[in-house]
């Protein structure tokens, strides 16, 4: 019975290392041609095949009971090896690099995205309201013209616009869809509206070229000049006009 | 939005697709598809440089932008594509680079046919990727232009409204249809005089000629209920043999416009963003080394960039070819090393739910087409 553990001990070792290497090449050959790419195929376990097995394993199989480990190598080789080969093979045509990229310092990149934390919006108010955006067109005089009116459905300091319920005179692409939609527009408990909200600023003639509407921010800061009193906010959207919103309710 | 509208958008350079037809079209779930087609070769080196690999400077130092934004130690983006930056940052986008659709020879008119028609021989099918793909999603309603582009005419009886052999008139013009209808008989005066009607009706309407707007404006109609599937979107000039630009100039200037683009379309889209992939396409990529008129020649692998919610996150993917002189394809182009149509079919599988086998022989006509959808859009 010595005799015969020794003989184990004495042979196993060498082949234990041989089927190693046999399972390492069988991993190196499947990975060679991938994106995962192991070096060359030689059976050695390294750097290089250890790195691409670890980004197959975590990109393509997904799989917790599978490890990089050179130990662990015969598992992989089975499952590289069996009915899911041509599967894997065709996900492993690509490598994922990843992005780094910190959203942080990357706003969401949604036009009427408006944070109003630190706003005291009017929750407790709620009713049917009607609205108007007129500008000043500083280049003319100051003249001022409505471009938009209609009524507004104002539910818990949250405005709301419904289509039909208002209506540019802008003509081109302008119509009560946008607002209605795309507005993400708050009232402030002192009757000041806040947020985000589409806006046509030219004026587009029949069979002129339609320009798509800017995003514009409503002011929270600027106080009006005497001559625009009353509840009004503010906004600006081309150096030639002033914006402002009345909301009569 | 009504219809009619839609020719009037259309007749600039957008055409959009696939309005559903009661009656007609199929249950499946339907996700929106915009295809970008960047014509002329994008330079995919210059839009994603590899700074990773240690032969891009040796190659091509004066064409990599001097601040690139660093998507990952190996690859960055050109500082033009703020807005595409905060898409994957928020994992709304993917890249695709060493790409190209199977063709090397280099010309413009075989290569943006083979963008459109997605099989192997140039001028060789009446047919695109995107109108077989329609008709296989049982998505009919076609384009509403006159100039039906390549990529979205099908094999249905529908196309027959949209006569697609007005060499490249791109505007519906009425004394056009009605000399084309004189020279008809039957049904086909009948779907002239409906062609006509559409056009003259539509005179006053709105029109969005420039890019952005147009992205926009595409992005609108998409999102309404009843609004078509696909979009075909074009942006000229990327074929910069001479003052390519590195940090300005007319390449960056036409990523930027890419980005802005990009950005309309989302913002256009609205909550359909989610449902929405847009992806580019170019006929090939360009040489990588400079030319002596500070351009690029014809050459073979770019890159592809996608965006929209149904790509779940961000991520760019590769089988990198790397960029030593041994191994470029004819030892002046980056290597192309992945069938770009595999991802044109990740998004139709992705919009529309099709199966990816039927995808590769119905659409592709390429039974062994790769499948990259969990990659692309896992």
């Amino acid at each position: 019975m010595k005799r015969f553990l020794f003989f184990i001990a004495f042979f196993a070792t060498p082949f234990a290392d041989g089927a190693a290497e046999a399972d390492t090449r069988c991993v190196q050959e499947f990975l060679t041609g991938t994106a995962f790419n192991p070096g060359p195929v030689d059976g050695l376990w390294g750097r290089r095949t250890a790195n691409a097995l670890q980004g197959f394993l975590e990109q393509v199989v997904k799989d917790d009971s599978y490890s990089a480990d050179r130990s662990a190598t015969a598992e992989v080789c089975e499952l590289i090896s069996g009915p899911r080969r041509a599967e894997l093979m065709e996900a492993a045509h690509l490598r994922d690099y990843g992005i780094t990229l910190d959203p942080e310092s990357y706003a969401a990149a949604s036009p009427t995205a408006f944070d109003f934390s630190g706003i005291d919006v009017d929750k407790d108010f709620s009713g049917q309201c009607r609205f108007e955006i007129w500008r000043i067109l500083v280049n003319e005089n100051d003249k001022s013209e409505t471009v938009a009116h209609g009524s507004v459905e104002i539910e818990s300091g949250t405005l709301r616009f419904d289509e039909g319920s208002h209506q540019w005179r802008l003509g081109g692409l302008a119509d009560s869809s946008y607002l209605a939609s795309d507005a993400n527009l708050r009232i402030d408990r002192t009757g000041r509206i806040v947020g985000k909200a589409p806006f046509f600023t030219h004026f587009v003639g029949p069979g002129e070229t339609a320009k798509m509407p800017m995003y514009v921010e409503y002011s929270y800061r600027h106080e009006p000049e005497g001559k625009y009193p009353g509840g009004l906010s503010w906004f600006s959207s081309q150096s030639w006009q002033q914006n402002y919103f009345r909301l009569m309710c | 939005m009504q219809r009619r509208q839609f020719l009037g958008l259309g007749a600039a350079t957008a055409v959009l697709a696939g309005i559903p037809i009661h009656g007609y079209t199929s249950d499946l779930p339907s996700g929106k598809i915009v295809l970008i087609i960047l014509e002329g070769g994008m330079d995919g080196l210059t839009a994603v440089p590899p700074v990773g690999d240690p032969s891009l400077m040796q190659q091509r130092r004066e064409l990599v932008a001097s601040n690139p934004l660093k998507l990952n130690p190996f690859f960055s983006l050109h500082p033009k594509l703020t807005n595409y930056a905060s898409m994957l940052a928020h994992g709304e986008a993917a890249i695709v680079h060493a790409t190209s659709i199977p063709y090397v020879r280099r010309s413009h008119f075989e290569g943006q046919n083979l963008v459109e028609s997605g099989i192997r021989q140039p001028f060789a099918s009446k047919t695109g990727w995107l109108g077989r793909a329609l008709d296989e999603a049982r998505l009919a309603g076609r384009a509403l232009a006159v100039n039906t582009p390549l990529v979205i005419r099908g094999a249905t009886a529908y196309d027959n409204f949209y006569p697609s052999s007005i060499g490249h008139s791109s505007d519906p013009d009425a004394r056009l249809m009605r000399l084309l209808s004189a020279s008809h008989e039957g049904i086909a005066t009948e779907a002239f005089h409906k062609l006509r009607e559409i056009a003259n009706s539509n005179n006053t309407g709105p029109r969005v000629r420039d890019p952005e707007g147009l992205a926009f404006a595409t992005g609108r109609a998409m999102r309404l209920p009843e609004g078509p599937s696909v979009a075909v979107i074009r942006i000229p000039q990327f074929d910069t043999h001479a003052n390519q630009g590195v940090d300005d100039g007319l390449h960056p200037e036409l990523l930027a416009l890419v980005d802005r683009v990009l950005m309309s379309l989302k913002t256009g889209l609205g909550p359909e963003w989610k449902n929405a992939v847009a992806i580019t396409a170019t006929e090939f990529g360009r040489t990588i080394q400079e030319n002596g008129s500070r351009g690029t020649e014809h050459g073979y692998g770019s890159v592809g960039l996608l965006a929209g919610g149904l790509l779940g996150s961000g991520k760019v993917l590769a089988n990198w070819p790397g960029l030593r002189k041994q191994d470029l394809y004819d030892g002046r182009d980056l290597q192309s090393t992945l069938d770009y149509r595999s991802v044109f079919a990740a998004c139709i599988e992705a919009a529309f739910g099709l199966d990816h086998d039927l995808i590769a022989e119905k659409v592709f006509m390429e039974p062994n087409l790769a499948r990259t959808h969990d990659r692309v859009f896992g």
